[in-house]
């Protein structure tokens, strides 16, 4: 039994694959907040990622696991699933890893079967609607918030 | 002497490892990667094995002298308590 507390790029390095639990609501409903847990492989060295693989990143000190929108020329458009704004133009020195396989729960899921890529489809396409949807309803809160705050 | 909630085994490319979810993932951040053996006296205590149990079972399936199993299964175990993977 080894255990290890290396750096998520120091373990991608030796081994080319990173075990982990997931944190936060951001890939909701795909991956839920410390119950799902992925597997991610390291990325080569020009290795270009495609539209809808969901790339592990880098921002300041902290590793983001969201999904590829737009493959630019030298980054990509990624944002999470239950996320409202996408994060621009994050370069491919940015992206140390790509999500490979995860599991909900105990079931093991794959990026190659039916249901994901339906997934993948349904939530893309109803984004525009639940991005309006979350945008409405934080309107309202501070609407409501105001008018309370008034009396 | 059991394995707090929350570990789960997972083998990914011919590696078993273990993470931690739900609490045990706020206090444990690392990966556990167990050899075919460990896995076993994972899967074993996991099953509510005690510790001489598991020696046995590991005697049987591993073919190694009975002291050996007790010494190594207790110190597979000792370490998983240092660690806190373990809850009486």
């Amino acid at each position: 039994m080894q255990i290890s507390d290396s750096s998520i790029e120091e373990i991608l390095q030796k081994d080319g694959r990173y075990v982990c639990t997931t944190i936060g609501y951001s890939m909701y409903p795909m991956l839920r907040d410390r119950r799902d847990t992925v597997v991610i492989r390291s990325v080569s060295k020009g290795e270009r990622l495609k539209k809808y693989d969901v790339p592990l990143y880098k921002r300041g000190d902290r590793y983001i696991l969201h999904r590829i929108i737009k493959v630019l020329p030298h980054g990509y458009d990624i944002i999470g699933d239950n996320c409202v704004s996408a994060e621009k133009n994050i370069s491919d020195e940015a992206v140390i890893g790509v999500l490979e396989e995860y599991w909900r729960g105990n079931r093991k899921k794959s990026l190659d079967s039916l249901s994901y890529k339906l997934y993948v489809r349904m939530m893309r396409a109803a984004s525009p609607f639940r991005i309006a949807y979350k945008k409405l309803k934080a309107g309202l809160k501070r609407l409501v918030k105001r008018l309370i705050g008034r009396k | 002497m059991r394995i707090k909630n929350g570990f789960v085994l997972r083998d990914v490319a011919g590696q078993t490892m273990v993470v931690a979810t739900g609490e045990a993932s706020k206090s444990f951040h690392g990966i556990i990667k167990l050899n075919p053996t460990a896995k076993d006296v994972w899967l074993w205590l996991s099953e509510g094995k005690n510790e001489d149990e598991i020696a046995a079972l590991v005697c049987g399936k591993y073919d190694v002298a009975e002291e050996q199993a007790k010494a190594d299964v207790g110190a597979m175990l000792r370490k998983m308590e240092e660690a806190g993977f373990l809850a009486d």
